[in-house]
């Protein structure tokens, strides 16, 4: 990593942890106040911005990239549809709290699959690490269910979200700080 | 390549190349390793985490995409199974710098970095030998794909199986399917490969896995569309390029063990396997999943004596055994450092480039230690090796002074007794007269 890639990645690690205390000190004073979830509307807002930002990067990577390729223009169609969906998403005036749900337990549930599957490898090939990915596998698909029982509770979706930032976040932190660069020894 | 090439096959081309029984297996051996040290297997034996020459199927389906994974994945392929050929190409249209960098990583056969390859194992332990052998196998069967996961370079479409049909050529229409429980059918050319994913980083779109196995199996001749070719078929013939393979595997062991001086790209033993060559193309063309049963016969064969078969964890326990000053020592150990060796070379190489899809690498020499720390165990081999070889110098040069004051005082003895004589000689005349 260059200086600039680890100041980036220190960021955007910063910006995530805050952003999840700000979510849940948002839906603290919402529960206390009996008013309409704000942290709620801001994750949605965040995904909505992801959305259109990931379908300006799928137009950017087809014409810097995908365009010399077999097939390539898929990648265009690509592009323009997650755009418009983002558009389309940001348009809206209230979108339920359970779509932003279905997308975290969609998430969750395939990273802890993936976890889980890695774990059971390891194990087989008796390697240490297995007790660790088992337990962020498990917890990952626990959290999954936990958020499919309660879909309609807005709460859970804005506290597993908010944990999920401080876990990208520690990571983005981490990996700045981590030695990366390999020796080269003649 | 599998481990019928990997294993049993190396272990006939290292036999032919002069090896012993024992040398040729544990070159065998070693080349067959590089595709079980996954960073699970390190973790069990306590080995180096930097050592990983592969990622297992559950490290791939749970390993990050970020800058740091994209480059921890691209380290170990292009090392060890995809060694760039294109580095310094330059493309004959323009293409943005994003498309190039990855586009140089793709693996060829003869490139400048297969000779630094081999000449890196020249002098090392037969496990450097062995991990060598295990990329330049992997040049001829990887070729036109790239050790990164990239969806512009590693796609591949329109798949055609070229069979003979009563001596004359027919292209089948290859299928494929994404479940990889399923075997390949080769009857019905149906194959398993990689979902497709549109991701220009998803991990399906590493390596030749949107080929399936078909590079890896000896028998197979088809064509393919890659993703970068422009719209132009590939045609593979994987029974020539094995063949290829093992005549350059011979010809590289034999520099090896000092029968060539230089090495040479493009150069192959056709002479000496001349007589062996209707054999080995039969194994090559026998429509197969697996040819271990058959190169292992061949083996026996040659050397006359039995080739055990492959067990991962045979030399787990000498090394989890060993203390820490003397792991280096044991198999397991030689290999870890011959892989780090690999690994820091490729890395170097593609860095200096003015590619970063590697990563960084930070020259020793001139800027100290400053690294993942498992690289600190090759510093120290190589110091070691270092103080060995100058050692072994200085104890030459003084046996060489001992042994020339020893003839100079023998010299000056006889010399001595001379005038000795002589001066008796003249007293006894001085007597007389």
């Amino acid at each position: 990593m260059s200086l600039s890639q680890k100041f980036i990645s220190f960021m955007s690690g910063f910006f995530m942890i805050l952003f999840g205390v700000l979510v849940l000190v948002w839906q603290r004073y919402n529960i206390s106040n009996s008013n309409d979830s704000n942290a709620y509307v801001a994750i949605l807002w965040i995904l909505e911005t992801a959305l259109m930002i990931s379908g300006i990067q799928q137009l950017v990577y087809y014409f810097t990239m995908a365009r010399n390729m077999v097939g390539g223009i898929y990648i265009f169609y690509k592009g323009i549809l997650l755009l418009d969906a983002g558009l389309f998403a940001v348009a809206l005036g209230e979108v339920p709290e359970q779509y932003g749900m279905l997308y975290l337990i969609a998430t969750m549930a395939f990273s802890g699959i993936t976890a889980i599957i890695h774990a059971i490898e390891a194990k087989r090939m008796q390697s240490g690490r297995w007790i660790h990915q088992m337990f962020y596998g498990s917890v990952e698909f626990l959290s999954a269910i936990v958020c499919l029982i309660f879909l309609n509770k807005g709460e859970i979706f804005e506290i597993v979200y908010s944990v999920g930032l401080f876990h990208a976040g520690a990571h983005r932190i981490l990996a700045a700080f981590r030695p990366s660069s390999i020796v080269y020894i003649k | 390549m599998q481990e019928d090439f990997h294993y049993y096959a190396t272990y006939c081309a290292a036999y032919l190349a002069g090896h012993t029984h024992a040398e040729s297996l544990t070159i065998a051996y070693s080349a067959q390793f590089v595709d079980c040290c996954s960073r699970s297997l390190l973790d069990g034996v306590k080995g180096p985490d930097a050592a990983a020459t592969t990622q297992a199927q559950g490290e791939l389906a749970n390993a990050r995409t970020d800058l740091l994974g994209l480059q921890d994945i691209t380290r170990i392929w292009a090392s060890y199974h995809f060694l760039p050929a294109k580095l310094t190409e330059k493309y004959p249209k323009f293409r943005f710098k994003k498309w190039l960098r990855k586009y140089r990583l793709i693996c060829d056969t003869n490139s400048e970095l297969l000779c630094d390859t081999v000449i890196l194992a020249k002098g090392a332990s037969l496990q450097a030998r062995g991990l060598a052998m295990h990329v330049l196998a992997d040049t001829w069967a990887h070729r036109y794909f790239a050790g990164t996961p990239s969806f512009v370079i590693n796609n591949a479409t329109d798949f055609f199986e070229i069979c003979t049909e009563n001596g004359v050529p027919v292209e089948k229409t290859i299928t494929f399917n994404h479940n990889p429980i399923n075997a390949d059918d080769l009857d019905e050319h149906r194959y398993t490969r990689s979902i497709y994913v549109s991701g220009e980083n998803s991990i399906m779109n590493l390596g030749h896995g949107r080929a399936g196995h078909l590079p890896d199996y000896s028998f197979a001749r088809y064509k393919f569309m890659p993703a970068w070719g422009e719209y132009n078929y590939i045609y593979k013939d994987n029974p020539s390029d094995y063949y290829h393979a093992f005549c350059q595997m011979v010809y590289a062991m034999k520099y090896l063990r000092g029968v060539y001086v230089n090495f040479r790209t493009d150069f192959y033993d056709w002479d000496a396997l001349a007589v062996y060559k209707d054999k080995i193309m039969g194994i090559l063309e026998k429509r197969q999943l697996s040819a271990s049963a058959d190169w292992k016969a061949f083996g026996e064969k040659l050397s006359g004596q039995e080739i055990e078969d492959f067990n991962v964890s045979k030399y787990e326990t000498e090394y989890l055994e060993a203390d820490k000053e003397h792991k280096d020592d044991t198999f397991l150990g030689k290999f870890f450092l011959a892989a780090l060796a690999q690994k820091s070379l490729v890395t170097n190489k593609i860095f200096k480039s003015g590619n970063r899809l590697a990563g960084y690498s930070v020259d020793f020499e001139k800027h100290g230690f400053r690294g993942i720390a498992d690289f600190r165990r090759l510093a120290r081999a190589k110091r070691k090796e270092i103080e060995q070889t100058s050692s072994i110098d200085l104890d030459s040069i003084y046996s060489l002074a001992d042994e020339k004051e020893q003839e100079l005082e023998k010299h000056a003895a006889k010399n001595i007794d001379a005038v000795n004589d002589f001066i008796n000689s003249v007293k006894e005349q001085e007597d007389e007269s």
